[in-house]
């Protein structure tokens, strides 16, 4: 089954076309809700809701566009939808902020991906969308501001804070050696 | 030596290769989720459908189109009240009282005392409604009464007879039973002017034939009744095209005359369906069970009528390519239909209906199939 034939048995509600999506799909935006979400546990929770989204909503895909950024579209939404209702915990603050957020991209090289992921993942939630949709998935300031109800300089500030606590966290030296955490936080 | 990078594109170049998978109890979960949705939105239809088919049985036992000069007779003249079961007369055939001109009343000793109100405005004639276990609804005339004379003579001859006496001549030859007869206002008033010195008589039999002939002229008393049928069925999908899905089958239905013009009918049909798809073929037999309404609205002689209700299949047997295959073992539809009958001779009927069965789930879900069932029944309908 092609894809078109995928979405068409989908839009059906056919049981074993939404498995076969998912199948396809999964790894790809589970890997994004890692990105957006705090922790494993909470992106399995946004890939669920994703994917139950998707399901209810395929008669929507009218073919505009590819189906793969609308899935991507929903993943993100989702997330900051969750942001959205938790956005009364508050945002850590953090005063010691580096001018320059450059960082040897070869040292970088040494860093397993999933120790990065966590830090990703350990930035305040504010700024951790910030960071994710301006410099993973290319949104601009002012999609952002839109997308959060934050101003674009607000955002400017959020990934500039973001990328300064990464740098640190990344510029510590027990950091490289802990190779053997995992993303997941265990 | 260093090549500073900007973190952020640093950070997203490293993880453009990233990929991690979720556990299965995602999947596990969203399967629950959505089998869940689907038992909500099959329940969310059956009770739709129960809803829709209960209003429509309400709607026709209420029978909001049923001719209403059976019940409301305008400018009544004269009215037989009964003194031992006054109320009854009221209570059984909801005759409007306005404009009674002479009430005929029966005494304790079952005779009838005629008394008149004076009608200044009225030309028209008279209804006498009585209900009581031995007289039947009746329906007298009068011609407007100018003078008393003629009255008192018609109360004379009326004296000596009894509602028995009445009401027998009246109902000898079984036209009228059971239900308030239907007044031809405009015809009685044809009649009294003609005959301006006619003024109190009992309608005869044959007039009260005449005049109810229209109305009732295929009113049968039969409650019940049995129809084998004749079943040609096109078993269709919306979704998809299909060919070679024509079969033969059979079954009877049992119905039950609830009120003048709708019937409640129950019965059982055995299906053999077939459908072919594409690159599969379908072959499915079902027990079906359906339980409607029919709504006729006229009472001629060749009669339409409308049907709607609910059917609960059976699965018997099910196979796709020839492969054993069936995630549903029973199902339901949402069954609407448009027939006509004709009246062979006595209790005999002719019938032919085209039904619409809309199934609410298919066969098996791995078909992305919204499966219909059209038939054309063909059935001899005998009433007792």
């Amino acid at each position: 089954m092609n894809l078109e034939q995928l979405i068409k048995a989908c839009k059906k509600q056919n049981l074993k076309a939404q498995s076969q999506l998912y199948q396809i799909h999964k790894d790809d935006l589970f890997s994004l809700c890692l990105k957006y979400c705090r922790n494993k546990e909470e992106a399995q929770d946004n890939l669920q809701d994703v994917f139950l989204y998707i399901f209810s909503n395929i008669k929507s895909y009218k073919g505009n566009g590819s189906f793969e950024g609308w899935m991507k579209r929903i993943t993100i939404n989702k997330a900051i939808d969750k942001y959205k209702k938790d956005k009364h915990v508050n945002i850590e603050i953090n005063n010691d902020i580096l001018i320059d957020t450059s960082i040897d991209s070869k040292a970088l090289e040494s860093i397993p991906l999933n120790d990065i992921l966590k830090h990703i993942q350990e930035l305040p939630t504010q700024y951790r969308l910030v960071f994710n949709l301006f410099e993973l998935d290319n949104y601009t300031h002012k999609d952002i501001s839109k997308l959060l109800n934050i101003s674009a300089n607000t955002s400017k500030s959020n990934l500039h804070r973001a990328k300064s606590i990464l740098k640190t966290k990344m510029q510590k030296p027990s950091f490289t050696s802990s190779k053997n955490r995992t993303a997941n936080g265990n | 030596m260093e090549t500073n990078k900007d973190i952020g594109a640093a950070i997203q170049h490293k993880l453009a290769s990233f990929k991690d998978r979720p556990d299965d109890l995602v999947w596990d979960n969203i399967e629950a989720q959505l089998q869940k949705k689907k038992k909500r939105r099959f329940l969310i239809l059956w009770f739709s459908g129960l809803g829709l088919s209960a209003l429509f049985f309400l709607l026709w036992i209420s029978n909001p189109f049923q001719n209403t000069v059976n019940s409301v007779i305008p400018s009544t003249n004269v009215i037989i009240l009964d003194n031992t079961t006054k109320t009854a007369t009221k209570k059984d055939s909801k005759i409007s009282y306005s404009n009674t001109d002479t009430i005929i009343n029966v005494n304790e000793n079952n005779f009838i005392v005629a008394s008149q109100k004076p009608n200044k405005n009225k030309k028209t004639n008279t209804l006498v409604s009585k209900s009581d276990d031995n007289i039947s609804k009746t329906v007298l005339t009068t011609a407007k009464d100018k003078t008393k004379a003629p009255l008192n003579e018609t109360e004379s001859s009326l004296k000596n007879k009894t509602p028995n006496e009445i009401t027998n001549r009246i109902t000898k030859k079984n036209t009228i039973k059971d239900s308030l007869i239907t007044y031809n206002t405009s015809k009685n008033h044809q009649d009294s002017l003609s005959k301006p010195n006619e003024k109190l008589k009992l309608v005869s039999e044959e007039k009260i034939e005449e005049k109810t002939k229209d109305s009732l002229n295929t009113k049968s008393n039969s409650r019940w009744s049995i129809t084998p049928q004749a079943i040609f069925s096109y078993y269709g999908a919306f979704s998809s095209k299909s060919h070679d899905n024509i079969t033969n089958n059979y079954g009877i239905i049992l119905s039950y005359r609830v009120t003048e013009n709708t019937f409640l009918r129950i019965g059982a049909r055995k299906l053999n369906l077939e459908q072919n798809i594409n690159d599969f073929s379908i072959n499915v037999d079902y027990l079906e069970f359906p339980l409607e309404v029919k709504y006729a609205p006229f009472n001629k002689r060749l009669n339409p009528y409308f049907t709607g209700g609910l059917s609960y299949f059976l699965l018997q047997k099910a196979t796709i390519n020839n492969q054993n295959n069936s995630d549903y073992t029973t199902t339901f539809s949402l069954n609407t239909g448009l027939g006509v009958e004709y009246k062979l001779f006595k209790a005999f009927y002719f019938n032919v209906e085209s039904n619409f069965n809309y199934q609410i789930k298919p066969i098996s879900q791995n078909n992305n199939i919204n499966p219909f069932i059209f038939s054309v029944n063909v059935g001899i309908e005998y009433r007792f």
